[in-house]
């Protein structure tokens, strides 16, 4: 029995220590199982929190994108209908248009008088700088209505500059009228314009198709319109005659307030007609047509400026423009001056172009010509001008470079006169 | 005997025939800028800023 407990109780002991030991140990771990429950608990609640956010900015973030590709998708779509539509100014009206157009067109100009040689920073008067407005409205099928505004701006025109200047022309430097009228034009029964404007035989002595019309036009481009001739031998005395006075082209009553007349087109035929402010009047009849490539352009006029220039005139002219880019033109026109004593005033005039393509840039154009006048301004005087001319366009740019060189020679009665050298090169912008 | 003026006058009459007599043929139509307007008109094409047209067009919207 005493080993009976002897062995017993040490054992009991030990087991009671071992349990008490693992209570010890395991008190704190079950005291902490409450705690850990709630943390979860917590945890959990926070996840749920967390999860509800996030699905919260990621609806936020899919509205954001929606957003924008809206937008996007908006300015697209406005991008798209201003492209197609153009720009537009609202008008209150249907069927109308407004059109702005113009052109700058400057030069390096050159002239020898055979006694001084000069360079000018010029405007080119062959073919000038200038602003246009046209406004047109549609009144049904067969009836338009409209109204031009063409107003010129040469600075310093190459028509204008003399060798003794010493600024640019004062008197060029603003604006001039070219067109300042109102039309109405009908299929049917043609047109009819009142104002400022191109007369009915205005251009029937330039048709020409060349192509180098921005620098030389038909014989007389007013270029060294100004510039004296200089009598031989004498160091620079002026003769007191200017190409100006002694090379006019006639052509017709040019621009002027007038009322005109243009019959509706008939297989290329138009006549037309106009009283011009002070009882002038004229008439003319213009034809253009294309035969397999060949270009063909006539014109001719008559006019009638007894009231106030005391002359009557004609003009015709004739272009010709092979399909392979060799164009003939040629003019003639005569005036009979009323003056007691005077002869008629004659100027003709031959052209000889040809345009061609040598680079994608756009089409290449050269041209020589001749021209002769006999007694304008005075009987006994006979003029010669020869030039030759190129023109080179830039389709992309709207622009036409060109070159020009040309000679004046003069006759006067009684006087030996130097003959004047121009030329120059430059630049027109269509804008 | 005529003049030089009267047989020009009679020429331009003859000119005039001769267009109305081509017209008979057949033909295609040229553009208006190359027969109609004067030799210093600004020719229609392209602008630098104007684009194709060569002109600033302000429509209704």
């Amino acid at each position: 029995m005493t080993d009976l407990l002897k062995n017993k109780i040490p054992t009991r002991i030990g087991r009671a220590g071992l349990l008490l030991g693992a209570m010890a140990l395991s008190a704190p771990m079950l005291m902490a199982q409450p705690a850990a429950a709630d943390d979860i608990s917590d945890l959990k609640a926070e996840n749920a929190t967390l999860k509800g956010q996030i699905e919260s900015l990621a609806r936020d973030l899919q509205q954001l994108r929606d957003a924008v590709q809206q937008n996007g998708q908006a300015v697209a779509d406005v991008k798209a209908e201003a492209a197609a539509a153009g720009p537009t100014v609202s008008s209150g009206e249907e069927n109308t248009k407004l059109a702005i157009s113009g052109q700058v067109s400057r030069m390096l100009f050159y002239a020898d008088d055979g006694d001084q040689t000069r360079w000018f920073n010029a405007d080119n008067d062959a073919a000038s700088t200038r602003l246009r407005f046209v406004g047109t409205t549609k009144m049904d099928d067969d009836w338009t209505a409209g109204a031009t505004v063409e107003v010129g701006f040469a600075s310093n025109s190459s028509a204008d500059v003399t060798i003794d200047q010493n600024t640019s022309t004062i008197a060029s430097n603003s604006f001039t009228e070219r067109k300042l009228e109102l039309w109405f034009a009908n299929k049917q029964l043609g047109k009819l314009s009142l104002g400022q404007g191109s007369s009915a035989s205005d251009g029937t002595v330039e048709e020409d198709l060349s192509g180098t019309g921005a620098i030389s036009s038909s014989g007389y481009s007013g270029l060294g319109g100004s510039l004296p001739f200089r009598l031989s031998g004498t160091r620079g005395t002026s003769s007191g005659v200017t190409p100006g006075d002694m090379f006019d082209t006639q052509d017709g009553l040019s621009r002027d307030d007038r009322i005109r007349y243009d019959s509706p087109t008939f297989a290329g035929t138009k006549l037309s007609t106009s009283w011009v402010d002070g009882d002038e009047w004229d008439l003319a009849a213009r034809y253009g047509r294309e035969f397999d490539g060949t270009e063909v352009a006539l014109a001719a006029g008559y006019w009638d400026a007894s009231p106030t220039a005391q002359k009557t005139g004609f003009g015709l002219s004739a272009s010709v423009k092979a399909s392979f880019g060799t164009s003939l033109s040629a003019s003639y026109s005569n005036e009979n001056i009323e003056a007691v004593g005077r002869n008629n005033e004659e100027f003709w005039y031959v052209k000889l172009g040809h345009d061609f393509t040598v680079t994608d840039i756009g089409g290449t154009a050269v041209s020589i010509d001749y021209s002769q006048t006999k007694d304008q301004g005075a009987n006994g005087r006979e003029g010669i001008f020869y030039s030759l001319a190129s023109a080179q366009s830039i389709d992309k740019l709207g622009a036409e470079l060109y070159a020009i060189v040309g000679v004046y020679d003069a006759d006067l009665a009684g006087v030996q006169t130097e003959d004047t050298t121009m030329g120059g090169f430059g630049a027109l912008v269509k804008f | 005997m005529l003049q030089t003026g009267g047989k020009l006058k009679y020429a331009a009459i003859l000119l005039v025939t001769a267009m109305l007599a081509l017209s008979a043929c057949g033909s295609k139509p040229l553009h208006t800028s190359k027969w109609q307007d004067d030799g210093d008109e600004m020719r229609p094409g392209p602008g630098l800023f104007s684009g194709e047209d060569g002109e600033f067009v302000i429509t209704p919207e």
